[in-house]
């Protein structure tokens, strides 16, 4: 070991960095002073980056990475500009029963249809109803989906301009709320398969168990939250 | 001790008394790397508490099982230059152009250094480019091993050791006309 290093070695010691105050209780006083309901509104603005998987697909240039939120196996991109919209609502299979067992919210009242996608997505449909607005695919009111942890699978959902997304409480954890236009697309092995974006309503997105869950409907936020938290009680 | 890991995992989950855990495991390396950056208690203090809100918002993002040191030192590393930078401070040490070391710089921090010798050191480092100087940071002045060098700048331990000779190559230039290598 020569001089140089040796003096590096010595400088920590010499260069007396203080000792730092208790940052443990300034810190969880932080993490409490954020509301809980923390709005982020997605404004379309020279500042706004969008992730490179979202500017793969995106038309025009790419920039750097923006923020990426995410619960479970669904990530939100912000970004100023919304994926071209290549398919409807692309279900998969109709299937008589559900390979995964999720607790439906009884308010909703029975699913008319099951289905699974190639990717093991399963997603309950229940028609639009007085209860239930129709959302942007005719003759939908809300939608149920659920992606399993074990699943290479994920969801990707593209927030636009205008839509605000904002962190909720489902079952007393952080769950998000993404209301307005956005895009959603199944992501497999970490890269989005853009036939399969399409536009989505109001969602709320929370982790129970293993499980990944999306309701998607026209309700309200508060409406929404509340159908989540009574689909977790009866998960566990 | 608590396992990190299962701290880690726990704390992901949303258990708050575990990121407690946490954070009064590494306040100490989160509050040293924000102060060898910004060298003002307070800025440290206030980087290094932003450094750990922003690991909480971010813990989704971190790979379970990787050693949480590394990660949280550069978080701090970056929300400390960020300020620096943000508050229109650049802390100008000693602009070189002469390779001699300039003993008039008066750094606050250099008051801190005892020795002649080392306060040479401590200038010499704050000469070089930021490249250089974290890397010094971390291995030397942090202490943190090759390893977790190589992931706090999210790079190969390959590289490490190449940036590591570098930095200490272009150390030995700014102080040699003052020293004799033994």
């Amino acid at each position: 070991m020569n001089d140089l290093e040796r003096d590096l070695e010595q400088l920590v010691a010499a260069l007396a960095v203080p000792e730092p105050p208790d940052l443990v209780g300034p810190v969880m006083q932080r993490l409490d002073a954020r509301p809980r309901h923390h709005r982020l509104v997605v404004a379309a603005t020279a500042a706004m980056v969008l992730t490179l998987v979202a500017a793969v697909a995106l038309p025009g240039p790419r920039r750097a990475i923006a923020d990426l939120l995410g619960v479970g196996s669904v990530e939100v991109v912000l970004a100023d500009r919304l994926p071209r919209v290549a398919a409807a609502l692309e279900l998969g299979e109709q299937v008589d029963t559900a390979p995964i067992a999720v607790s439906l919210p009884a308010a909703l009242g029975p699913a008319e249809a099951v289905f699974v996608d190639a990717a093991g997505i399963v997603t309950f449909v229940w028609p639009s109803s007085d209860r239930l607005p129709e959302t942007s695919t005719p003759g939908v009111g809300a939608i149920v989906s659920a992606v399993s942890g074990s699943l290479d699978a994920g969801l990707q959902k593209t927030a636009g301009p205008g839509s605000v997304v904002e962190v909720v409480l489902v079952g007393g954890r952080p769950a998000l709320w993404i209301e307005g236009e956005h895009t959603i697309a199944v992501r497999r092995s970490g890269a989005p398969i853009f036939d399969t974006v399409r536009l989505a309503d109001n969602t709320v997105v929370w982790q129970s168990g293993d499980l990944t869950l999306r309701f998607e409907s026209r309700l309200d936020r508060d409406d929404a939250v509340a159908i989540a938290e009574a689909m977790t009680n009866g998960n566990g | 001790m608590k396992d990190e890991a299962e701290l880690v995992e726990r704390a992901k989950a949303g258990d708050r008394d575990a990121f407690a855990a946490l954070v009064r495991m590494h306040q100490r390396l989160a509050y040293r790397a924000a102060w060898l950056v910004s060298r003002s208690d307070d800025e440290a203090a206030d980087a290094a508490q932003e450094a750990f809100v922003k690991a909480w918002r971010a813990l989704h993002r971190f790979r379970s099982g990787s050693p949480f040191a590394p990660w949280i030192a550069r978080i701090a590393t970056n929300e400390a230059r960020n300020r620096l930078r943000s508050a229109g401070r650049r802390r100008r040490l000693a602009e070189r152009a002469s390779r001699e070391p300039a003993l008039e710089v008066v750094d606050p921090a250099d008051v801190a250094v005892s020795g002649e010798k080392l306060r040479l050191v401590a200038a010499a480092i704050e000469t070089l480019p930021e490249r250089d100087r974290e890397v010094i940071r971390y291995r030397y002045l942090l202490e943190m091993t090759e390893m977790e060098t190589a992931a706090a700048l999210r790079v190969a331990p390959g590289t490490v050791k190449s940036r590591l000779s570098r930095a200490l190559a272009r150390l030995r230039a700014v102080l040699e006309p003052e020293r004799e290598d033994g």
